[in-house]
């Protein structure tokens, strides 16, 4: 929650908890047994004045994000908070009728007497929990929308960056962005925001009956209500400080206990994971004291509150209790004051069960603007266009650098590639070949040079409709085998499909499979080997019928029967096209037109004629 | 509910805590309920002309709910941070001699992972479930005597009201969403599914102008998984006014129960005790629908965590250990083994063996059988057919931590610990002092990575720490194995996914180390074999080859 991995699925639906905001902290908390001394150590002091101001301000703009994301939903979210304001004001008619029944019990009226005003008050309790649910449903309508539109984004988004920039990361970080992360905006427009706009509004307007009915009680809980926000600065500011510092020091132990569970093999071989459990339970206890030690600093808040609550009921009981006697305050609307008080205060205390919702959702804001800053700093893209047959490659100068990476992964690259060429760039492993594929591809941008096709500057992804391209660790994706094939093309006919499957040998393995080509592959079906994978990629290259076409080291791990079949396939996609295939086989090598050694990000070695044919 | 018991059972240690945190919890409560009650006394008192003194009782009461209110969230938090230790504790005991067999495998994170989530959803079960339901029941207990004391004929209808809001809604309502929860579920997995390849299928995705087409997927899973949390919304706020309007109907069945009862024989100030007593007993009841939902989930988080810990494991120790091995030659004799469930066995039949100090490579596609075969000389597994053998001596007559203790491996699938560099080289050599530990980087090629470090050996690393690139993931565990200075050196795919540059570093810092020792590597890649005496080629479970 607080921006750790992504270990806590949080539970998805409207069965979540009410947990007041330091549950969660406490849960956070004991997530993650680990190292308090080694952590305080190491974590920066949040004291230091100037981060303290800088994260201050990246929280307001996270905040700004949140506030804007829901705009959106505004109707809905409206509707919500009016239902929920009028059930607020219908406490007014349940607190009279209640206190009319009670009265009315109370000086001696006959059950037949009082049962008109019973079935009112009954049907007030039902209006006021219908419109209770109404609201809550118009709210979850809301989140949905707000959710749907900020998922639909990053994914647009995670598209426009593309595979070089997911490569940096760890892609179970970015799936919970995309999951968890999107999800924690549910609480926060589902609960956080209409308790928000209602915690000020519903107490207000309870004021005015009370004013009406006696002043007395009126000024009792106008003092209360005045004393809330003022009690809660104070203990919330030095909260503030503790909670800050154990949030840093959370934030490096989340998800520790996972960490040690998934590095358990390791270990274990070193004979080390008993040694590991003494130390989990003496940092365990030192984490429990530390956390304890900033909870009950925090609990104070609830505490401050639930006193002002109590203590005002109090006090109102015993103000109209005197009245009653001195003869100013009839008992009828006596009770009616003391059955409204805790009324008050209920929208209070929910917006402090549902104050963590907002904190979810402001860490969550994290990783989404993540996402979305990088892709809005993205350089614009050239024009796209399509090739119309078997295109030139140029390569002029190219270099590629990696911000912070140690030696280009391109450096000052020369390559021309006539049309219809078949080109085998060798070299080993890291030399670059990849990186020369993936400037075609649009998915790296050169930081130098130039590189054309057809005489056309490729600036960015604009050649994509024009390439086939299969990688190294092709992903099949869920579906069936058929729709695998079809990733580049969906349009192509069932025999299209079962000629490209034949020709790359899929065909050897599905049809061996219950549903043959329909069989459902990927996650949640069927898993496919490294080698069956590959043919897929393979296939998909074939079906997909473009003019340039990049094969990542196509028949590595293939055994030699395959990758005879392979390079047979790769044979009959060669004719009309432009083929650049990155690899170390001898075959692939010895079929080749031409072959292009890198080495270092250079091309050390141009030859002419196929070497070895 | 076995399973719940169970792990309620480990938290016996803790039962002074919890005990105290529920007194605290129903003492909040009682407080509450004479406040309000006697808050109604006194205006009824004031209204029959009866003064009841009671200022002072109020103010204390005040005063005594906030306190206890504050002193149980303390010491409910406290007991829970307690119970919540021991059952992870309890759960890392209990996995140590299940890794990696019965935890999906040494790169098996997803099983770890939904394992920590299931012990995640424990946290409820002390503070949301177990104290808030004996809460209710000691209060729906309390408010009968008090009420049977004013009037016994009106008790049992308030106390079967707040029973149905409290118990008979909530398992209504549960039972209404177990189908939605079911289809929620089954939503949410295929979202996940449609993210994850979105994230990494991204470069085939992007290569065939599919992204549109996957956006589409995942619009669409995820119209399928909000329709889902709707209906379950749906339920569940229809569940909350149910549970609302019930608890209120007592109110009234109070007042004209009361008035029935009395058939005009005139009111009592009572009955603003009656109603007003009643009114507070609400917050003991409120969370109940809550508890139950968490009951359901918390029960099926029970039962996998119990599935887990108390599997057998897939190795053990010995009875009675044999003679330590002779020697360090390692050997496979006519070595069959096949996972549970699959078609085909992994190996087959397989005979190898290294003399002490020998240097054996093993080639192959991957799927080949290179990783199990590695895994049953660390005794990971035991073979189904045929013996392991280490200086002659079966592995099967070996202590595990016995035969891990004389080997050391590097590997890809190595975990960097999230903790201090220091912490990751400690768990090879606990008692190393600085100056070992700083030569055994500089051994493994990382003096200038180190030096580089804010706070040297002691930068954290990792999650939310500085990011270890696999290159130096990979030096660190050479560190390691450096560090542990075994006889026997196991290498799993020693530089899989590192650029050449970095392999030729690697193999450079491990030529020295592998003077002397019995040396087993494994890789589908040429550099890392080069350097052993015979290479054999595994292909489907057998030796197909092997070349000197």
């Amino acid at each position: 929650m607080w921006g750790g991995t992504a270990v806590h699925q949080p539970a998805v639906g409207p069965g979540r908890a009410a947990q007041s905001r330091f549950d969660r902290v406490a849960a956070a908390g004991y997530r993650s047994l680990a190292m308090v001394e080694t952590v305080t150590s190491g974590v920066a002091e949040p004291d230091d004045a100037s981060s303290l101001s800088v994260q201050r301000a990246e929280q307001r703009r996270r905040q700004r994000w949140l506030a804007g994301r829901t705009r959106s939903a505004r109707l809905p979210l409206g509707a919500a908070v009016v239902a929920g304001f009028a059930t607020g004001l219908l406490a007014v008619a349940q607190a009279y009728l209640l206190a009319a029944l009670i009265a009315g019990a109370i000086g001696g009226a006959t059950f037949a007497e009082l049962l008109p005003t019973g079935g009112l008050a009954v049907l007030v309790f039902a209006v006021r929990a219908g419109l209770g649910a109404v609201s809550e449903m118009l709210a979850v309508s809301a989140a949905s929308r707000v959710k749907r539109a900020v998922r639909a984004d990053l994914v647009a988004a995670l598209g426009r960056l593309g595979p070089s920039w997911l490569k940096a990361r760890r892609s179970g970080a970015v799936t919970a962005t995309v999951m968890e992360q999107v999800e924690a905006m549910d609480g926060y427009v589902a609960r956080y925001l209409p308790v928000q706009a209602l915690a000020g509004a519903i107490p207000v307007a309870l004021l005015v009956p009370a004013f009406l009915v006696d002043a007395g009680a009126g000024w009792i809980l106008l003092a209360a209500g005045a004393l809330v926000p003022l009690a809660m600065a104070l203990v919330g500011m030095r909260t503030a400080v503790a909670a800050r510092r154990q949030m840093a020091v959370l934030q490096r132990m989340s998800g520790v206990f996972l960490d040690r569970l998934q590095g358990l093999t390791t270990l274990k071989l070193f004979g080390a994971a008993d040694r590991e459990l003494e130390r989990i339970r003496e940092v365990a206890d030192g984490y429990r004291a530390s956390t304890m030690a900033v909870l009950r600093m925090a609990f104070l808040s609830s505490t401050v509150l639930e006193l002002l609550a109590v203590g005002s009921l109090a006090l109102v009981a015993g103000r109209v209790a005197s009245a009653v006697i001195g003869g100013g305050l009839s008992l009828e609307w006596a009770l009616f004051l003391l059955v409204l008080v805790p009324e008050a205060f209920q929208p209070l205390r929910r917006l402090g069960q549902h104050y963590h919702d907002r904190s979810a959702a402001i860490a969550a804001a994290e990783g989404m603007l993540e996402i979305l800053d990088a892709a809005a700093r993205l350089p614009a893209d050239g024009e796209e266009f399509r090739l119309d047959g078997a295109p030139a490659i140029e390569f002029d100068g190219v270099s590629l650098e990696y911000p912070g990476g140690r030696r280009p992964a391109l450096d000052g690259v020369d390559l021309r590639v006539a049309p219809g060429e078949t080109v085998a760039l060798v070299g080993e492993s890291g030399a670059g070949k990849s990186s020369i594929l993936a400037v075609l591809l649009g998915s790296e941008r050169p930081t130098a040079g130039t590189v054309r096709g057809a005489g056309r500057p490729v600036d960015g992804p604009v050649l994509r409709a024009s390439i086939a391209w299969a990688g190294q660790a092709p992903r099949i994706v869920a579906g069936t085998l058929a729709d695998n094939l079809r990733l580049g093309r969906p349009d192509a006919s069932d025999d299209a499909v079962r000629a490209a499957a034949e020709a790359c040998r899929v065909t050897d393995f599905a049809d061996r499979l219950p549903h043959g080509l329909a069989t459902v592959v990927g996650e949640g079906g069927r898993g496919l080997s490294g080698g069956e994978a590959r043919r897929v990629a393979l296939a998909r290259a074939l079906l997909r019928d473009a003019p340039l076409v990049l094969l990542d080291e196509p028949t590595a791990n293939l055994d030699r029967d395959s990758e005879a079949a392979v390079l047979d396939a790769i044979d009959r996609i060669r004719p009309g096209r432009t083929v650049l295939i990155a690899t170390h086989s001898d075959e692939v090598i010895r079929r080749a037109d031409r072959i292009v050694r890198i080495d270092g990000g250079r091309v050390v070695e141009a030859a002419e004629d196929t070497v070895l044919a | 509910m076995r399973d719940l018991l169970v792990l309620l059972a480990l938290a016996r240690g803790r039962a002074g805590w919890m005990a105290l945190g529920a007194g605290f919890a129903l003492t909040a409560t009682a407080t509450g309920i004479a406040l309000l009650g006697l808050a109604g006394g006194l205006v009824a008192g004031a209204g029959a002309g009866i003064a009841v003194g009671a200022i002072a009782w109020l103010r204390a009461l005040a005063l005594g709910r906030t306190a206890a209110r504050y002193l149980e969230r303390l010491t409910t938090h406290e007991a829970t941070f307690r119970v919540l230790a021991d059952l992870r504790l309890w759960f890392f005991e209990r996995a140590i001699p299940l890794a990696p067999a019965r935890l999906g495998g040494w790169r098996g994170g997803d099983l770890m992972a939904r394992l920590v989530s299931d012990i995640d959803a424990l946290d409820g079960l002390y503070l949301r479930l177990v104290t808030p339901t004996a809460v209710a029941l000691l209060t729906v207990v309390g408010l009968a005597a008090v009420l049977g004391s004013l009037s016994p004929a009106i008790a049992v209808p308030v106390v079967a009201l707040l029973a149905l809001a409290g118990l008979g809604v909530p398992a209504l309502t549960e039972r209404a969403g177990r189908g939605v929860g079911g289809v929620q579920v089954a939503a949410a997995a295929r979202l996940r599914v449609a993210a994850v390849d979105l994230v990494q299928g991204m470069a085939d995705l992007a290569a065939n102008q599919a992204l549109d087409r996957q956006a589409a997927v995942i619009a669409e899973a995820e119209a399928g998984h909000e329709a889902a949390l709707h209906r379950q919304a749906a339920i569940s706020a229809a569940g909350t006014a149910a549970t609302q309007l019930v608890s209120q109907l007592a109110l009234v069945a109070v007042v004209l129960g009361w008035a029935a009862l009395a058939s005009g024989a005139g009111g009592t100030p009572l009955v603003a005790v009656a109603v007003l007593v009643t009114l507070a007993a609400f917050e003991a009841v409120a969370p109940l629908p809550l508890a139950w939902q968490l009951l359901g989930r918390t029960k099926a988080a029970a039962r996998r965590i119990r599935e887990v810990a108390e599997a057998a494991p897939a190795v053990c120790d010995p009875v009675r250990k044999g003679p330590p091995p002779a020697s360090n030659a390692l050997a496979l004799e006519a070595v069959s083994f096949r996972y549970p469930g699959a078609e085909r066995p992994a190996l087959d039949g397989v005979d190898l063996a290294v003399p002490d100090g020998g240097r054996l490579g093993i080639a192959g596609p991957s799927g080949a059988g290179k990783s199990t075969l590695l895994a049953l000389l660390l005794r990971f597994h035991d073979p189904d057919a045929g013996r392991v053998t280490l200086g002659g001596v079966d592995l099967r007559d070996l202590a595990v931590a016995d035969l891990h203790a004389r080997i050391g491996v590097l590997s890809q699938a190595t975990s960097i610990l999230a903790g201090s560099l220091r912490e990751n080289l400690a768990i090879a050599a606990p008692e190393a002092d600085e100056a070992t530990l700083r030569a055994a980087l500089d051994r493994a090629g990382l003096g200038t990575f180190l030096a580089a470090l804010p706070d040297g050996l002691d930068t954290w690393l990792g999650e939310a720490g500085v990011a270890v690139s696999g290159g130096e993931a990979r030096r660190i565990a050479l560190a390691r194995v450096l560090l542990k200075d075994a006889p026997i050196l196991l290498l799993d795919e020693p530089t899989e996914g590192l650029d050449a540059e970095t392999e030729r570093a690697v193999l450079a810092a491990l030529a020295p180390a592998m003077q002397g020792r019995t040396v087993v590597t494994i890789s589908h890649r040429p550099a890392p074999l080069a350097a052993m005496d015979r290479v054999a080629r595994l292909e489907a479970g057998r030796i197909v080859e092997a070349t000197d």
